[in-house]
């Protein structure tokens, strides 16, 4: 009979219901777009965090400030310090070698090309798939293919040997009309620069940087560049537990541990105490992990989850006001069916609970609308933003309904103590 | 001799320095038909409010089919109106949404649980059962007021009071609603009527006219 | 989600039950009036619970805070349990009195464990809003509805059973709890060196530990026994009485079956409820990985174990065991590491971690111990965690390690089974469990039928065992790249 009752006033004063509706789907839809966004890069840095393998990145300790506009550098080279090449192989001879799996050079410099010497080219050598030696084990082999599974190249990929096969970014493919196979020759930035010629092999798409410059075998850069055994970064890629407790208070301060929390952690994978490790066995460089969320949207994400509580809280009582209101007149406007279901013998609550049940179910519908649309919105704070799409996260859906359904419910609370103080006897009787 | 189903003792109500209801002194016996008549403002509404128990007295006692209401908690107010009293209104107070066969339903909902088959019986006791899926709005006032009827007695209440239950129907469905009140006395149920309408009153056992909140005759 | 919602079940199950038969208590004797002050006292306990918490933690004395908070609720239930004898009617007040201090003692210690739960584990890898944290959250209202709901149901379940069975499964509940609570106590006056620790006091503790586990089980039980006794003591109304009623009547009579019957199935839905996910976590989802089970291997007349390589070219683990002479198993693994015929072979026990072992989880071979995803192409060489080398030839086609080699290796590993030795005296066939005597001899395990050749042995190993080299240690660790 509940249901039944349930059922058939849902559908009376539409016009109303439906105010009610949009009013919670337009505070639904901004608390939808804005935790979507914030939740897609908790996401994010949560997986990274949990995550079995992370990439390490290897840099001088004390580099100079690249002087760099609009992604080329202009102080290419100079005044560096530079990682010894030799001294690569010594990552695998760390306590946690076995989890290393792989490792890739960076060596970058600016090029012109030839018949074309207003544009400046980034050119980064590395190593594509090479053959490391490394004591006790003849076999091993890394370079980009193994750190950068990700790395897709259209065409076929240079051999490391080969001086002068090249891989040429997709941006800058489009941009000088390359494909596969083509010709190319390139100059060392200055007057003095070397030339070199190249054959394209293929087309790198990567998501990065390196979308818009030329890779070359590492060999070939330092030559071109005048940098023979030197490296200006490695990125390393290692196999590692996820962040737990420990790791968490030794990434604040490696002091804070003690002897014995320090053991383990130094003999446990954690990604801190493999590059602490890296750190030890290679002087003179810095090696950090790769937080790639964390540093670029974390910051931003900070915002929006400020941003996020505000408009929530604003939103909550906006809403709730109008529920309010919406939810006062339709009591008194139906004084006579509360009056008759009391003069029946309803106690309060069931009156109540049809009232309540009534804005539930229209929070329910608001916010699964204010769902839909918030998606939408996210996608253009995130293209706004980020410049990137937000990918929709499921879990949004039952807490903006729960909100929702909250914000009905308090709206409807206030004007349902109209129910408690409705005495039957005042509007059952009356004479039109 | 029938037993008291309903006794008053001074009973009165006063709103500041308004008494509508006054020092009311009348028992009601089982089976009998009491019609409550007066002008505009002689307090009828009053008296049938707090018989209904949807109001209650500033002075004096009420004793309902043996219980006295006095002591009652609200809860326990409410219990005993759902159980005792069916309460017939001028204005029929159906609910629009709902059927008449549902509305029916709905006070079996609140006095224990809906049992359709004994709602469909109380629709054929007024004549109704062609109708039991129409919505308020689909039928006549006649119509309308016998489903509020059938609805008063669904549970078997130990008192009928109805508040001017012709006064919005025309001469035809007047006629019909009272060939009804007639049956339900002539089984014996204990009616207690609000109306100015002395035709009515002729057919009741008993006239209790009230004038300023005072009992003048009661015959 | 899930450790949230069963750690907090596990919490207040207790407590909401109790919270209920003492409900029914009070209400068989005054009405069913009048327990607000009762759900004051549960919000204070459990306030004040999650509060020491961090206080004990930041002074780190959470061990006799632990102590004093199960003490001051071992006391309560005690007092509580007297008053409960009291006969019904007579001091009241008392039996309220101790009630409510029940009640606050038991929230403490609730309030207590679970905020201890969620201060060991984090409820977020980062202070970013992500779904997981909302997703725990979630198992934590949801955890706290489950728990919440319960206490009605104990109530109405208790209601009808009658104040003696009430009383009666308070105190079994207040027992189990007291029992507990004292194995805690016990623990933490031996921690804190102020009683002396004592093979009978630790065997105590541990049992009490071991059999915590099932006390949620219990409770969930208690509850399912009073709906037992509710079911029993329903109301029946005869067929031919309900016809004689009037209409009005009988429709009241059958609402009032049916109420009951809703009940019932409530209180017997939330059982299940709650057993099923209690049982889900502990039989199901906590449980750590398991390694397969080896493959046993007999070596063949030049005492050499063979594996085709065609065998390793699904690039599967492959998992071996040896029972070696004196019975231990050992246990090692094949592996194709990088595609080609290239193959690790190593013994499934780890330098750091011990003999727990590694399993495969789709294409990553993971240290079962400390969780760690190990680069395969490097599985056969030693350090970090990857599994210790065996010394391996290959021979056409086939991998051949020699026994002798595994026996080596048998002091990784500490699973032992009952063989048939040999007593290197005297020759005398015996079954190892039921040797007389035995001796350690570079680090294998010999049995003797008497003292008298054990003697004999121990003057001059070699004469008897020949010349062996002596089995690896763990200890001699860590052998380089």
């Amino acid at each position: 009979m509940f249901f039944l009752m349930l059922r058939q006033s849902f559908f009376r004063g539409r016009r109303r219901k439906a105010l009610a509706t949009l009013t919670i789907v337009l505070s639904a839809s901004l608390i939808t777009a804005l935790m979507n966004v914030s939740i897609d890069v908790g996401d994010k840095m949560a997986r990274e965090m949990k995550s079995y393998g992370a990439n390490i990145n290897m840099v001088p300790k004390s580099e100079a400030i690249p002087l760099e506009i609009g992604g080329v550098d202009y102080n290419p080279l100079k005044d560096r310090v530079f990682i010894n090449e030799s001294d690569l192989p010594k990552i695998k001879e760390i306590f946690w070698h076995n989890n290393i799996a792989g490792f890739a050079p960076f060596l970058k410099t600016t090029v012109e090309i030839a018949g074309n010497a207003k544009k400046r080219i980034n050119l980064i050598g590395t190593n594509f798939d090479r053959q490391i030696p490394i004591a006790g084990d003849d076999e091993f082999r890394t370079g980009v293919k193994v750190v950068f599974p990700y790395w897709q190249v259209k065409g076929e990929w240079p051999g490391d040997e080969e001086p002068a096969g090249i891989l040429a970014g997709a941006a800058l493919a489009r941009d000088l009309g390359l494909k596969p196979g083509d010709r190319l020759t390139v100059k060392g930035a200055g007057d003095t620069g070397r030339e070199e010629s190249f054959v394209v092999k293929g087309i790198l798409t990567t998501g990065g940087a390196e979308e818009s410059a030329l890779v070359a075998p590492l060999a070939v850069v330092q030559r071109l560049a005048g940098m023979e055994g030197k490296v200006q970064s490695v990125s390393v890629s290692a196999l590692t537990v996820p962040e737990d407790k420990l790791s968490r208070k030794a990434r604040q301060s490696n002091d804070s541990l003690d002897s014995m929390e320090y053991d383990r952690w130094y003999c446990t994978a954690y990604v801190s105490s493999i590059t602490h490790q890296i750190e030890e066995a290679i002087p003179n460089v810095t090696a950090r992990p790769i937080w790639q969320v964390a540093a670029g949207e974390g910051a931003v994400v900070n915002k929006i989850q400020l941003l996020m509580i505000v408009v929530t809280i604003a939103a909550f009582i906006a809403s709730g006001l109008g529920i309010s209101s919406l939810m006062a007149t339709t009591i008194m406007e139906r004084s006579r069916e509360i009056g008759l279901m009391k003069a029946l013998g309803a106690a309060d609550w069931e009156v109540y609970l049809l009232f309540l049940s009534e804005s539930a179910f229209v929070g329910v519908i608001g916010g699964l609308l204010g769902c839909l649309a918030g998606a939408g919105l996210s996608q253009i704070i995130g293209l706004s933003i980020f410049g990137s799409y937000v990918s929709f996260s499921p879990i949004v859906v039952p807490v903006n309904v729960a909100v929702s359904v909250l914000i009905a419910l308090s709206g409807s609370l206030m004007p349902s103590r109209l129910i408690t103080k409705l005495y039957p006897a005042e509007v059952l009787h009356g004479r039109r | 001799m029938a037993k008291i189903v309903l006794e008053t003792k001074v009973l009165t109500k006063r709103y500041g320095s308004v008494t509508p209801l006054d020092s009311i002194d009348m028992q009601v016996k089982g089976g009998e038909w009491v019609a409550i008549m007066g002008p505009s403002g002689s307090g009828k509404t009053t008296m049938l409010n707090l018989l209904s128990l949807l109001d209650s007295p500033t002075e004096g006692e009420y004793i309902l089919d043996g219980v006295g209401t006095a002591t009652l908690t609200e809860k326990e107010r409410v219990a005993v109106r759902r159980e005792k009293i069916g309460l017939v209104f001028q204005q029929f107070h159906l609910v629009s949404y709902l059927t008449a066969l549902e509305n029916v339903m709905l006070a079996q909902y609140y006095h224990s649980m809906v049992d359709k088959g004994d709602a469909m019986e109380a629709l054929e006791r007024v004549g109704l059962e062609h109708r039991t899926d129409h919505l308020p709005s689909q039928l006549s006032g006649g119509e309308q007021q016998r489903v509020c009827i059938a609805r008063a007695l669904i549970n078997q209440p130990a008192i009928i009071m109805a508040d001017e239950p012709t006064g919005n129907l025309d001469e035809a469905n007047e006629e019909v609603v009272l060939e009804l009140f007639k049956e339900l006395h002539r089984e014996g149920r204990t009616i207690i009527m609000v109306t100015h309408n002395p035709e009515l009153a002729e057919f009741a056992d008993r006239v209790v006219r009230l004038h300023h909140g005072k009992v003048v005759k009661d015959a | 989600m899930l450790p949230y919602l069963v750690n907090f079940i596990n919490a207040f199950i207790p407590l909401s039950l109790a919270a209920g038969m003492v409900i029914a208590l009070i209400s068989s004797l005054r009405g069913g009036k009048g327990y607000r002050s009762l759900f004051v006292a549960i919000a204070c306990g459990v306030l004040a619970g999650a509060v020491v918490y961090p206080v004990a933690f930041r002074h780190e004395s959470l061990t006799s805070a632990r102590a004093i908070l199960h003490g001051a609720a071992l006391v309560a239930a005690v007092l509580n349990a007297g008053a409960l004898f009291i006969p019904a009617g007579r001091f009241a007040a008392i039996g309220r009195c101790a009630a409510l201090i029940f009640m606050a003692a038991l929230s403490a210690a609730s309030g207590f464990s679970f905020a201890a739960f969620v201060a060991e584990q984090s409820i977020s890898s980062t202070a970013v809003l992500n779904t997981e944290l909302i997703v725990n959250i979630g198992g934590f209202l949801a955890a706290l509805f489950v728990t919440a709901s319960l206490i009605p149901m104990t109530v109405c379940m208790g209601g009808k059973c009658g104040r003696g069975t009430v009383a009666a499964a308070l105190l079994l509940v207040s027992l189990l709890l007291a029992a507990q609570w004292s194995a805690d106590i016990l623990l933490a006056l031996m921690r804190l060196e102020m009683v002396e620790l004592t093979s009978a006091r630790v065997s105590v503790v541990a049992k009490a530990g071991k059999y915590a586990r099932l006390l949620p089980y219990v409770e969930a039980l208690v509850l399912a026994s009073l709906s037992l006794v509710f079911f029993l003591k329903r109301t029946v109304i005869p067929a031919d009485e309900l016809a004689a009623m009037d209409k009005a009547e009988r429709r009241k009579a059958r609402s009032g079956l049916v109420t009951e019957k809703r009940r019932l199935k409530c209180a017997v839905a939330s059982v299940l409820v709650v057993l099923g996910i209690l049982l889900y976590h502990d039989l199901y989802a906590s449980r750590p990985p398991k390694i397969s089970k080896p493959l046993n291997l007999k070596p063949d007349s030049e005492g050499m174990i063979r594996v085709k390589i065609d065998d390793l070219s699904d690039g599967n683990l492959h998992r071996y065991s040896h029972v070696t002479d004196d019975g231990h198993v050992v246990r090692f693994f094949l592996i194709n590491r990088s595609g080609g015929r290239k193959v690790g072979v190593v013994y499934d026990a780890c330098m750091l971690c011990g003999d727990m072992g590694y399993i495969q989880e789709k294409n990553e071979v993971i240290c079962i111990a400390c969780n760690v995803r190990i680069f395969v192409p490097s599985i056969g060489k030693a350090g970090g965690c990857n599994p210790i080398p065996l010394a391996h030839k290959v021979e056409n086609g086939y991998v051949v390690v020699a026994a002798e080699e595994l026996d080596k290796g048998a002091k990784y590993f500490s699973e032992v089974v009952t063989v048939k030795v040999k007593d290197p005296v005297s020759g005398k066939e015996m079954i190892s469990r039921d040797a007389p005597q035995k001796y350690e001899f570079k680090g294998r395990t010999y049995y003797f039928e008497s003292e008298e050749t054990l003697e004999k042995f121990k003057v001059e190993p070699e004469k008897f065992v020949g010349e062996k080299e002596s089995r690896y240690f763990r200890v001699q660790g860590y052998q380089g790249a």
